[in-house]
């Protein structure tokens, strides 16, 4: 049974006593909330996430409203994991973001059975493009972009890279758009569902971009064919170059996660995975210009 | 100083992985047991290491298999990047002088 099988009222009233478990990736994750931007932004963006209803979760959300006085004139968001307040309240307003947020976090400091990477992944022919980057690189409005042409998204944010065989497992969730790029994919296409905006967070404006049914169904695990570092570079044309290898090593461990709890396995994995890739650096200015060249190289190879 | 072995620490292995060896283009990273710090090497640092690496050794040995493996004439310039190297890889706990 899917998210979007609920009707909404008896959706909310699980979320708000209950909460809501449900399948993401590998994870099982509970979330339960009485906050109406949490509850209305999950029952649109992980409409076609598989709802569990057994009791082993891996991550058990809680977000709620302090019952400070300070929530008569500046009201706030309060994340718990696992019981754990890690971070300070935030606005109200950020509630949904913030669920997103700290859902990486919990993953990130967690998932330790993975080389995890701030990488967007995208998936065709069975072979995943990697594209790891700092923020502000156009990662993720290329992932969005790339996600709504026909490649099938495996995440936005956290590439799992399998120490066992070096397979990427998919963690398809909402694409998390920033700024300018919320508009940018709006206009990109009529197909983008996009949530609520929150406003003025520390990373500015923020929106999330629904994943797909079959990004969020499809669990088949591709192998690393690409390692591509892209730069959003204005006014400048889609162009693919070659990367050093150990260029490239350096750059992917320089978007690890976990690179420093993993040690030498890291290192070992990382190594499989340049290998294993064409590596490239990748600059662009204009969506259809990259998805032209990503499809075009998914096609000769 | 200039004939005082250095060695690499074998309770610390180095994990090496290299791409196009033995092309213009070689290059290499390492992973260091003892630091786990990561470090991405040039070619001709990757063969400093490597001598030393393979056992103690002094500079001016050092200089004298660097020069024979990469056909550079051992001047002035060749010394110094090696002791420069060599300083370097003292400062990232990768090499220290013998005992």
């Amino acid at each position: 049974m899917i998210i979007s099988s609920l009707p909404f009222k008896q959706f909310k009233d699980r979320v708000s006593s209950s909460g809501i478990s449900f399948r993401v990736g590998p994870f099982s994750v509970n979330v339960r909330s009485s906050i109406d931007t949490v509850i209305s932004g999950i029952y649109l963006l992980y409409s076609n996430y598989h709802i569990l209803d057994d009791d082993f979760i891996d991550f058990w959300i809680h977000l709620q409203q302090p019952k400070n006085l300070r929530r008569w004139y500046r009201p706030q968001v309060v994340f718990n994991l696992d019981g754990f307040q890690p971070f300070k309240p935030l606005p109200l307003s950020q509630a949904f973001a913030f669920f997103e947020w700290g859902l990486n976090w919990a993953v990130a400091k967690h998932a330790n059975r993975y080389l995890l990477l701030h990488s967007a992944v995208l998936e065709k022919n069975n072979r995943a493009l990697i594209l790891p980057a700092p923020p502000g690189s156009g990662k993720s409005t290329l992932c969005a972009a790339l996600s709504l042409s026909g490649w099938r998204l495996l995440t936005d944010e956290m590439a799992l890279t399998q120490l066992s065989d070096g397979m990427i497992r998919p963690l398809a969730r909402p694409v998390s758009l920033k700024n300018e790029s919320i508009n940018i994919i709006r206009a990109f296409s009529k197909e983008a569902v996009i949530g609520n905006i929150a406003k003025d967070t520390t990373k500015g404006d923020v929106a999330h971009l629904k994943a797909d049914k079959q990004a969020v169904s499809d669990q088949s695990c591709p192998a690393p064919q690409w390692l591509v570092s892209p730069v959003y570079t204005p006014e400048a044309k889609a162009v693919l170059e070659p990367m050093d290898k150990a260029e490239m090593f350096m750059h992917t461990v320089n978007n690890c996660f976990n690179y420093n709890v993993l040690g030498p396995d890291a290192f070992h994995a990382t190594t499989r995975l340049v290998e294993q890739c064409d590596c490239y650096h990748f600059s662009y200015s204009q969506l259809d210009d990259a998805i032209g060249l990503f499809d075009k190289l998914a096609f000769e190879s | 100083m200039k004939n005082r072995p250095w060695t690499t620490d074998s309770r610390f292995p180095i994990l090496w992985s290299q791409w196009d060896k033995g092309r213009e283009n070689e290059s290499s990273v390492i992973y260091h047991m003892g630091t786990g710090d990561t470090h991405q090497l040039d070619v001709l640092s990757a063969m400093i290491l490597q001598i030393v690496e393979s056992g103690p050794v002094s500079t001016n040995e050092l200089a004298r298999r660097l020069s024979t493996q990469s056909g550079l004439d051992a001047d002035d310039d060749f010394y110094l990047y090696i002791e420069n190297t060599l300083s370097r890889f003292q400062q990232l706990n990768l090499i220290s002088h013998a005992v």
